[in-house]
């Protein structure tokens, strides 16, 4: 027998909503913990550091290092350290020669709030 | 800690069903034959501890009651836990937990997960997806091997471990399943045969993977006069830890070191007593061939990974045998019952009456150790011979 089922979930963010609709803008919107001064992207609302529970926001020029990648037969992601971040994040890569270093942010092109790394260019993140 | 009796097991072959068989059938099976083999009746149990990753798998909501009214089960306390691929054994450490507090003298434990028949493949790959930060990480798209692939490169960077190293633990570990009657994929294949397989998400290639399983298994834990012989011929957990890391990978310090398991390992042995060193058998949570050797190094199995596992050490006839069952590289994995079933195993190796491949000398103390997420939530027991 087969049965199907369609889940419409509706996401909600709530205290991480700034960073939400920051990136699904492509802008990197990290915070800042008012305590100790960690910065965080992708964001935290509680300092993993000192654990204080008050944050500011703070965007980042979006530019990122490669420290590790991988790539499938379809998609390519990477581990790497958004200038001005103390921790590090998971990107999917978009359009990015496996020679390049460097990448920025660029808007995601699918319905969600991944983020994505387009080539480093003047112009990134404007084209699909 | 004092010891908890682990006073019988059992499981269903690892597979994928074709047989018309159902979860809730696999549950009840192991059920009844892990009663067999502690000697005990139904009303002997006290409480019944189900593991169970994901109500997607199965589209049963609250399976446990669901469980346990199939097994006839009533008027019992009843849960379930869930740690990702953890969560068999935090099960069974919950099951454990209940006996030293004195609420119950025989725990039953039922792990069991419909990952590869149910759902299609890439259904399944995109609800794992899920097991990590659904708001970042899992948000890009990134599936299970893409992220453990990146976690192998920076402990491949470190250590210099290579990709033929990741490929003799394959071979290794799917050529010890040949003598585990239960396993979903004993394969004679050599370090070749994996690096040829089709790229999976680099350094990963296929035969790198751990399947997709169906199964279950079953523990019965407990302790004193409650039990047969009261359990004087069976294994004993003797220590446990447990510990988490940060979910996502990219806020860990070293993302390819599984520093969880670093700490639930110390933990479990303080609570043994004795040392890692007195270990002379394994199970550990082998998802990717890269994930062996990060549990060895993490776990603090060796001080010299790379030149052990290149002599030998870790193979049946080395000084420590690791994933004798072929681990989840060759027994398989149906999530909530991996765990219950790698502490069957090392149970059954110590009381000498494993099925599958066994070391040249009976062992005395073994760990075992698993872990969700990317070893986030990371479970490591001791058990020791009768």
């Amino acid at each position: 027998m087969k049965r199907q089922m369609v889940l419409d979930y509706t996401l909600v963010f709530g205290a991480l909503a700034p960073y939400a609709e920051a990136v699904r803008a492509g802008e990197a919107l990290a915070s800042v913990c008012q305590h100790c001064g960690h910065t965080a992207f992708p964001a935290r609302i509680v300092c993993p550091q000192c654990t204080g529970n008050v944050i500011a926001w703070k965007k980042l020029s979006g530019r990122a290092r490669i420290l590790q990648r991988t790539a499938g037969p379809e998609q390519a992601f990477a581990l790497v350290q958004f200038d001005g971040a103390e921790t590090r994040s998971i990107v999917r890569l978009h359009a990015i020669d496996p020679h390049l270093s460097h990448g920025r942010l660029i808007a995601p092109h699918d319905e969600l709030i991944g983020l994505w790394l387009g080539a480093d260019a003047p112009d990134a993140g404007k084209e699909d | 800690m004092d010891p908890v009796i682990i006073a019988g097991g059992a499981m269903t072959p690892f597979n994928r069903r074709k047989d018309g068989s159902s979860w809730r059938d696999w549950a009840r099976q192991a059920f009844e034959a892990a009663l067999a083999d502690a000697n005990l009746e139904r009303p002997d149990i006290d409480s019944l501890v189900v593991a169970s990753e994901s109500d997607f798998f199965t589209l049963q909501l609250n399976p446990a009651s669901v469980l346990a009214d199939d097994l006839a089960l009533f008027g019992k306390p009843v849960m379930r836990v869930e740690g990702g691929g953890a969560s068999g054994h935090l099960a069974v450490q919950a099951a454990v937990m209940q006996v030293l507090s004195g609420q119950a003298a025989r725990v039953a434990v039922l792990g069991v997960e419909a990952l590869a028949a149910h759902l299609p493949g890439a259904t399944v790959s995109t609800l794992y997806g899920l097991s990590f930060d659904a708001w970042t990480d899992g948000m890009t798209g990134i599936d299970s091997t893409a992220l453990y692939a990146l976690s192998a490169l920076a402990f491949q960077e470190r250590t210099g471990a290579s990709e033929s190293d990741f490929a003799a633990v394959a071979v290794r570990n799917r050529d010890n399943a040949c003598d585990n009657k239960f396993a979903h994929l004993p394969l004679e294949i050599s370090v070749q045969d994996v690096l040829s397989s089709p790229m999976i998400s680099a350094p990963y290639h296929r035969l790198d993977c751990s399947p997709l399983s169906d199964g279950a298994a079953c523990l019965i834990v407990g302790r004193g006069v409650g039990l047969p012989h009261a359990g004087r011929d069976r294994a004993r957990l003797v220590g446990m830890g447990a510990a988490n890391d940060r979910v996502r990978l990219g806020e860990r310090t070293d993302p390819g070191y599984f520093g969880a398991k670093q700490i639930a390992a110390a933990r479990a042995i303080a609570a043994a007593g004795g040392a890692l060193s007195d270990i002379d058998i394994a199970e550990v949570y082998d998802s990717y061939s890269g994930a062996q050797l990060q549990a060895i190094e993490a776990l603090g199995l060796s001080d010299q990974l790379l030149a052990d596992e290149r002599a030998g050490r870790f193979a049946a006839l080395g000084s420590l045998p690791v994933n004798l069952s072929g681990g989840l590289l060759g027994q398989g994995a149906p999530v909530g019952a991996t765990g219950v079933a790698q502490v069957l195993t090392i149970a059954r190796q110590l009381e000498g009456r494993y099925w599958g491949r066994r070391p040249d000398r009976t062992p005395r103390r073994g760990l075992v150790d698993t872990h969700g997420g990317i070893a986030t939530l990371c479970a490591v027991s001791i058990v020791e011979a009768p």
